[in-house]
């Protein structure tokens, strides 16, 4: 004897039935979008209201810490020409260095600035390779 | 004229390569003309493979022993200064001696499989000698054209080794991989074998006993390996985390899953006769995801923080290699399905054979979601270059909806480039884990076939009031804000009366038909019936793993930043900078911070968190964590940053209630798996 319909129906309903709750009750947490500068200067519109991860590189001369504060720093980053202002709230990362790369997690402030309390730093001479991988990345090359 | 180590080495492999090419010819030509002679000759060609690839596994041992630079391989990974331990160990702290080590243990599970087996299934063997023979050619076909371990340096021989990065100087990266190695490579045992009966046509459940305790020791191992990557990112990389859906970790996983779901589908095989066709496809795909993870963690496809950078030759060759598997395997497997019709259908949703399936179910999800969701960068990656590069006005059209209305169409943005981080994983993950965890416990619970009105009450009644009980503690204990702690808490108390059930009834049994004392009975009765007994001691462990998850949803995170004689509150604890240390030794510079964990103004213990600068690798320190463990929590210090002129110290500072029940959980896993493996032979056949 086999299973009857409607115990087949109700299996069905139910596998359905929670998976669409849960894709559909889904607000994206979790999935971050990641650009490059220029991609947000270019379209500053387009990344309001929402976290998400820009890599460039830290421009020399630009690092300086409010005074008297532990973790409280401005700098800018560039990439294709383009520059963009940051605010980064934490202390830095031991492998954060001017001219250096960094990955900063954030959101852009309406006055442009990019505002910012998780970083990743790359160290180029040491990781070649992963360099030389988002290099390739579609959109680094503009 | 003397012989350097690296042209032996590399010899030894060409010749392992052709080895495994005689061994594949030699078999299939002996299976297809029924030549006993040839067949033997393959199986000695097999056990000789084993025996090169040991030899070459000897040689590049023996050049980091010997300091021998002019390897690049050893160049690269080792230098003089590292202890002799570590200088062996480095044999698989890279990619290309990594692939090697594959190719040892790949070699010796097949002739340990071929010996084990050849006299039981003499049929099977020369198919399995042929496939077993074939991955071998693969992988060694790989040292030889594309990442050669013994290529030596041509000009400018260094006289000085690199090192081996720092992070990897430690016991548990010592038996990690090779503990998921181990369960890695296993898993092309119980695939030679399906392929073997799909070969030959001997498609009865014969082979699947050999078979099933395989994938028992390689799911023992692969958990293994689980778990103590999980230790190691929590007690060395110092984010108060075990487990972060890292693309190298979920390689790992995903054979994990099916092989668990084969470990349960196997039993419904025997019992009914039925899911045949299903139990073949969960062991070639089992063996797919294996190569699957190679491919993600050893090409570069997937940029995580310890894949072993980009190779797109590696990534072609393996492509090619996945593609062949699946054409052949499931080409076979749709030719031999006349004889693989099951026996007998599904009677009842209130039966064992449903719980299983559902669990199948449940597990096949976990292992498509966590494959989607990691490569899903990387599709998306290939997609809008495909896009770009053939479609450019469907590319730009995609592009400027995109920015004219991100909302609706910016996830569809072909410039847009998106990290799935762990928020997403767990989302989908944690519903399917208690899913999972409410399965272990319903199973043992129903009968085989269909489950009676009065056999559901008998069976349900305690464990759904201890499961009620249990959720209403934890409520009272631990608060109410987090629904999937308490389901989680429910789930488990659910579970783990259904296992003392089991217990308690078999016991009982047997002191009334023998007179038994208590620990007496317990222990023969879990000997006489290991596979069933070791699972539920194995559901154990689980029970207990959940619960240590479940304490995740009462964590207690901060990040603060203090100097010395400053101090802050962290849940119910006050936790004080004593100051900062400088220290050094023969490896290393070391700033080590005296962090006092106090309750009530007394002190319970100073931690010690530090950051390590090897000289070696100066631009990539290590994070040393110190916790105060307590069998309800830890309290977790480490280091973030230090300014020594101003004394400024970030420490993150974390509670992880229940975290260590998750290690004593997979302790009771190992120990109820090593009694199912141990099943003897002459335990009685299901009926």
């Amino acid at each position: 004897m086999a299973l009857p319909l409607v115990s087949k129906l109700v299996i069905a309903a139910v596998v359905v039935g929670s998976g669409a709750y849960l894709v559909l009750s889904d607000s994206g947490e979790g999935v971050l979008e990641y650009v490059y500068v220029h991609q947000v200067t270019e379209n500053p519109a387009r990344f309001a209201g929402r976290t998400f991860k820009v890599h460039g590189t830290v421009v020399e001369g630009t690092v300086k810490q409010k005074v008297g504060a532990a973790g409280d720093y401005t700098f800018e980053i560039h990439h294709e020409g383009q520059k963009l202002p940051i605010h980064f709230t934490n202390m830095l990362v031991d492998t954060f260095a001017e001219g250096g790369e960094v990955i900063l997690t954030g959101h852009l402030r309406e006055d442009g600035v990019f505002e910012s309390e998780e970083m990743s730093a790359k160290c180029p001479s040491k990781y070649e390779e992963q360099a030389e991988a988002s290099r390739e990345l579609p959109g680094a090359g503009g | 004229m003397s012989v350097t180590i690296s042209e032996l080495g590399s010899a030894s492999i060409l010749l392992l390569f052709i080895l495994s090419f005689a061994t594949v010819g030699m078999s299939t030509l002996g299976a297809v003309y029924r030549a006993p002679r040839l067949v033997e000759a393959g199986v000695q060609a097999c056990y000789a493979s084993f025996a090169m690839a040991a030899f070459a596994a000897s040689l590049i041992i023996y050049a980091f022993l010997s300091g021998d630079y002019s390897i690049q391989y050893v160049q690269h990974t080792s230098d003089a200064s590292m202890p002799l331990f570590y200088k062996i160990t480095a044999f698989w702290g890279g990619l290309d001696g990594s692939l090697l080590f594959w190719v040892l243990l790949h070699t010796l599970f097949a002739s340990l499989a071929v010996r084990a087996n050849r006299d039981r299934h003499p049929a099977l063997i020369p198919h399995v000698v042929a496939v077993l023979g074939f991955i071998t050619a693969f992988f060694t076909g790989i040292l030889l054209f594309v990442k050669d371990p013994f290529a030596p340096f041509l000009l400018d021989v260094p006289g000085e080794g690199r090192g081996l990065n720092p992070l990897l100087q430690n016991l548990y990266m010592i038996i990690h991989p090779p503990s998921l190695y181990l369960g890695y490579v296993s898993l092309a045992v119980p695939y030679a074998f399906g392929m073997a009966a799909l070969i030959s046509g001997e498609v009865d459940a014969s082979w699947q006993r050999s078979v099933r305790r395989w994938v028992l020791f390689s799911w023992m191992f692969l958990t293994f390996g689980l778990i103590l990557g999980g230790l190691w990112a929590y007690e060395e990389l110092g984010w108060g985390g075990y487990w972060a859906w890292d693309p190298v970790e979920n390689a790992g996983l995903l054979p994990w899953f099916t092989a668990t779901a084969f470990l349960h589908s196997v039993m419904i095989q025997e019992r009914r006769g039925m899911m045949k066709v299903w139990n073949l496809s969960l062991i070639i795909i089992s063996f797919l995801l294996t190569i699957v993870g190679t491919y993600m963690t050893r090409s570069g496809v997937v940029q995580s923080v310890h894949a072993f950078g980009e190779d797109p030759v590696l990534a072609w060759t393996f492509g090619a290699f996945m593609l062949a598997i699946v054409v052949v395997s499931f080409g076979l497997l749709f030719w031999r399905m006349p004889r693989l019709r099951s026996e007998n259908e599904l009677e009842s949703v209130l039966s064992r054979e449903f719980a299983f399936l559902v669990n199948n179910w449940l597990f096949v999800v976990c292992a498509v979601f966590v494959l989607g969701a990691t490569m899903y960068p990387t599709i998306w990656e290939w997609v809008s270059e495909l896009l770009r590069d053939h479609f450019p006005g469907a590319y730009e059209a995609l592009h400027a909806k995109a920015i004219a209305d991100p909302d609706a169409w910016g996830w569809l943005d072909p410039e847009g480039r998106r990290v799935i981080g762990p928020p997403f994983f767990n989302r989908y993950m944690r519903p399917i884990g208690l899913a999972l965890l409410l399965l272990t416990g319903v199973g043992p619970l129903v009968a085989w076939r269909k489950t009676s009105e009065k056999q559901l009450v008998r069976q349900f009644a305690g464990p759904l009031a201890f499961g009620a009980g249990s959720t209403g503690a934890a409520a009272l204990l631990a608060g109410a804000e987090s629904v999937w702690g308490l389901a989680c808490f429910g789930l488990c108390g659910f579970t783990l009366w259904t296992i003392i059930q089991e217990f308690y009834r078999g016991v009982a049994a047997r002191r009334r038909n023998r007179k038994e004392r208590v620990l007496d009975a317990l222990i023969r009765l879990t000997l006489r019936a290991r596979r069933r007994y070791g699972g539920y001691i194995v559901h154990l462990g689980v029970v207990l793993m959940f619960f240590g998850w479940a304490g995740n949803a009462y964590k207690v995170e901060r990040k603060v930043t203090l100097k010395p004689g400053q101090e802050t509150h962290l849940g119910g604890y006050q936790i004080r900078h004593d100051g900062l240390r400088a220290t050094e030794d023969w490896q290393k510079e070391m700033i080590t911070a005296d962090i006092a964990v106090v309750r009530d103004g007394e002190v319970l213990e100073v931690l010690q968190p530090a950051r390590w600068w090897y000289y070696q690798l100066p631009e990539q320190p290590t994070t040393e964590v110190s916790r105060y463990m307590t069998p309800l929590e830890d309290v977790y210090v480490s280091v973030q940053t230090v300014d020594m002129t101003t004394g400024w110290t970030q420490l993150s500072l974390y509670i992880n209630p229940l975290v260590n029940w998750i290690w004593v959980g997979f302790i009771v896993m190992l120990m109820g798996s090593l009694i199912c493996v141990g099943t003897r032979r002459e335990e009685k056949k299901p009926r």
